[in-house]
Order: C-alpha cells, then structure tokens, then sequence
C-alpha cells in the first residue's frame, strides 16, 4: 500500500497535467504537419494520447530514471503512443496520400515558389539532422556523397575527414574526375585505404557507401510516410545543400 | 549496435543533446545504435523537432506577454484616469448604472492588453460616452435606472462561460490550438459596448476562403459569414453577454476561437 501511494505521487510529479496536454498536442501536431494524421483527428489523437499517458502513468514514471528532462522523456513516451494508435489499425487514413513520389520532389526542388521554397529549406534542415546522427562518420558520408555525385569538393571537406589530407595526397585524389562508376570508387577505395591505413576491397567501399545512402533516403521517409524520396531526388536534395556550398 | 532499441529515456537524452549540440556527451552505444537503427534515428530527431517546438511556443508566447504588457501598461493608465475623469463628470448625480459583475475570471494579462486596447482607433471604433449614454437613456429607460433582480439576473446568465467553447477558446490563447500558425490580430477577449462597432481582423494573404461564426454562450450561432478578406466588421446589435467566434477555413479546420463581451 506504501508503495503504491509512493508511485502516485512521484507520477503525480513528474510533470503537471496541463503542461501534459501541451506536449501531447505538440506531438500530434508534428504528425499532422508531417501529414502522418488528418488535421481533423488531431484533437481525438490529443485526448487517445492523454488517456493512454493516464493509464500508464505509474509505469511511465517508474521507468524514469532522471537522466533526462521529463518533459523531453514525455515527448518520447507520447511520439511512441502516436505511432501505436496509427499503427494500431483503428485509425486508418487512407486518403492520406503522397502525390507520384518521384515528380512531386523533382517539381518541389526546381520550383522557385516561396511555399516549396519554405518546404524545401526544411527538408534540407531534416537531411543536415539526419547526417549528423552518423555522428564520426558524418563528414566521411558527405565527402564520398559529394565525391560520388561529382560536386566540388572543398579543402574544409577534406580537412574535416582527415587533417593529414594534403600530405596523405587526398586532395589530388579526390579532384580527379571519374568516368565510370568503377573508377570512383577505385578512388575512394585508395582514399580509405590512405586515411584509415587499412586494406579494404573496393567492394566493401560500395556496399558501405549504398547502404548508407539507403539508410539516409529511409529516415529521410520515415516510418509513416513523411516523404518519398529515391535515390534520384535524394540527390537532387543533397545538391540543393552542398553544391557549390563551402563546407 | 545493440539488439533491443532504445528507450524512451535514452531517446531523450539524445535528442537534448542533439538540441543544444552536446551530442558527444550522449554514450557511445546510444550514439553506436543511432547511427544504424533507422527506427531510433527517427524518433531522436522527431523528438529534438517536438521539443524545439514547443520551446519556440513558449518564448514566442512569453515574448508576446512582455511586449503587449510593456507597450499596454502606460496606455492602460492614461485610459483608466480619462475613464475615471469622464465617468465622473458624466455619470456624477446619474441613477445607479453598474452593470452586473461577471462571473467569469478574467486573466490579468487581458485586463492589460484586451480591457484597454478598446480605444485603438484601427480595432474597435469607440462611440462618444456621453453620446451613447444619453442614446441609451432615450431608448432604454429602465434598463439605465436601477434594474430589477430578474433583469440582473438574466444579465449573469448572458455572462455564464459555455464549457466547451471557454476550454476551446482558452486552449488557442495558451497557444496549444495555433497548429496552423495562423496569424490573429485581435485580443482572445474582446470587450466592448453594446452597438460599437466590432471589427475582427486576421492575417489571409492568400485570400484563402474562410467562415466566422459567432455563437452565444449558449452555443447559439448567432451570426455567420464568409469571407477572403483580413477583416470582417460584425453587426452592431449584439446584445449584452459573452460570446465565441471561430474562424474555419475550406477544409473545416478550426484557425481560432476567440472570446466577445458585449457590456
């Protein structure tokens, strides 16, 4: 009895109701605005979010261990509830469409619109984030990407993957203009094999580069739908970024 | 990378860190699993966006709350002393005239930036005082000299806040409702007298279609109309009482929903 009145009360603590209901709408209306929810449920998702968030609070706040702000771990708990009530099957909306994926993004980025302008500035943000969480990689992933997509490559690119680049021969390397597909990636396979003084296949160098260019084009989507970029237009947001951009 | 995905905490821990560009203090293996799980990648940077948000909603909103008090207070002092001196010349050896006193708790920060915005020529358009005073006196005898109970108490019942427009209109004015960052520039509370002149006005730069309806606090329509424009100027026969607008646009989204006291 002790504990369960203990429980209560920490739960009660966590975070007051009203600045509960603040979070829940926060993070519906990220869905709505990345289109996951129509606007009008939005206020049911709230309320399904507020109720589950009511059910579970005792188990919510016992997991909490302090290592982060509550209402950053509220935000987590509630962003996982959302996916669960979408997922769940309940709430089905079919109407909620993508135009033709691969048009929609080629008429978005050659659009001079301010609106698709706005829209893209933000998908470059959400790219730039989503490089960022390759944490040490992420300086390595641009350089192969720019080198890979035949855009300038600038001495902070190289000085950012490896400072040792000029005396490695990097730099004449990496301004070398391939011909065929083959011949990048013999380069980058020199250029891993320099820098990292390892003695990797060029194999290995493709598959890895691919496999995060398939990984970045996922997040880019994301798990609902957000977008439906492929590898053209993920190339064509990635040029948007760092063609011609001095770092 | 580890076989179980992160939890809930973790990804919190990562997205602050994320937000105030310490990810190096975040440990290895969190940042390890991000970086090949794309499931956890998605909900760090979902959550870093979620808690921006709402930090922006909360500065923006405090900021708003300085600035309107800042510019307000000074006016708010100039008007109540003019009010002050022209109540008394006008009303000195008048009957008794107070009108009954609202239920209805009215946040400070409306007194201050609502209560005293009246006079701001490009909101509301201010009749003379005495003007309208002496109107109503022509008009309406009996409800300038002392009201009878009954009358007082059908006044209290026009102020009654209707719950779930009050809890509507409340959350847009905590900024909970404003998903469609759609730009209002009138007070949530409006307060004005009978017969003046209401003008409501709105940010529609893409002259998109949009409906206002305003609804007694009983939850009555009372009035609606259609528009494109940034303004919409209200009928001038509103009697005594609190009312709600809502602005809807074509897609029957609700853009606000905002408070009227007609005194």
């Amino acid at each position: 009895m002790q504990n369960i009145s203990s429980d209560t009360k920490e739960a009660d603590e966590l975070v007051a109701i009203d600045e509960v209901a603040a979070i829940a709408t926060n993070v519906v209306k990220g869905f709505e605005i990345r289109k996951a929810i129509p606007s009008r449920e939005k206020d049911d998702m709230v309320q399904e979010v507020i109720r589950k968030y009511l059910e579970k609070k005792t188990r919510i706040n016992k997991a909490y261990k302090g290592d982060a702000n509550p209402k950053t771990y509220l935000t987590a708990i509630f962003y996982r509830m959302c996916c669960e009530i979408i997922r769940s099957g309940h709430k089905s909306w079919d109407h909620i469409k993508k135009e033709d994926p691969g048009k929609y993004m080629v008429d978005l980025l050659s659009s001079s619109g301010s609106d698709n302008q706005f829209i893209i500035r933000n998908e470059a943000e959400y790219l730039k984030k989503i490089l960022s969480l390759f944490d040490d990689e992420k300086t390595k992933i641009i350089l192969f990407l720019k080198f890979f997509f035949g855009l300038e490559i600038h001495s902070s690119d190289l000085k950012a993957y490896s400072r040792n680049y000029k005396k490695a021969g990097l730099d004449r390397l990496l301004h070398t203009i391939p011909k065929t597909n083959q011949q990048t990636f013999e380069i980058l396979v020199k250029v891993v094999n320099k820098h990292e003084n390892s003695d990797v296949k060029q194999d290995a160098v493709r598959i890895w580069l691919y496999k995060r260019i398939d990984q970045i084009i996922e997040r880019l989507n994301g798990s609902m739908n957000r977008a439906n970029y492929d590898r053209k237009t993920f190339q064509l947001l990635f040029e948007y970024i760092y063609a011609g951009e001095d770092g | 990378m580890t076989d179980r995905h992160l939890t809930e905490e973790e990804i919190a821990i990562y997205a602050e860190a994320f937000k105030s560009g310490a990810k190096k203090k975040v440990p290895k293996h969190i940042r390890n699993h991000v970086k090949e799980c794309n499931r956890c990648a998605e909900e760090v940077v979902a959550v870093e966006q979620a808690i921006s948000q709402l930090d922006e909603n909360n500065s923006s909103r405090s900021k708003s709350r300085k600035l309107t008090a800042v510019f307000w207070v000074p006016v708010a002092a100039g008007v109540t002393l003019l009010i002050g001196i022209g109540g008394y010349l006008l009303f000195y050896n008048q009957p008794d005239t107070s009108p009954v006193e609202s239920r209805e708790p009215v946040a400070a920060v409306d007194t201050i930036s609502s209560g005293e915005k009246k006079p701001a020529a490009d909101t509301f358009k201010m009749q003379d005082q005495k003007q309208e005073t002496e109107k109503q006196e022509a008009r309406e005898p009996s409800e300038v000299s002392s009201p009878s109970l009954q009358d007082k108490n059908l006044l209290a019942e026009a102020y009654k806040p209707h719950p779930a427009l009050e809890n509507l209109s409340s959350r847009f004015e905590k900024g909970e409702m404003r998903g469609s960052r759609f730009e209002i520039e009138v007070d949530n509370l409006i307060k004005v007298n009978a017969r003046d002149t209401i003008v409501l006005r709105w940010k529609n730069p893409a002259e998109k279609e949009l409906s206002l309806e305003v609804l007694d606090n009983q939850g009555n329509k009372v009035e609606e109309k259609t528009t494109t424009k940034e303004t919409v100027r209200l009928k001038d026969d509103f009697d005594k009482g609190l009312y709600y607008w809502k602005l809807v646009d074509s897609d029957f989204n609700l853009l606000f929903c905002g408070k009227l006291r007609v005194e």
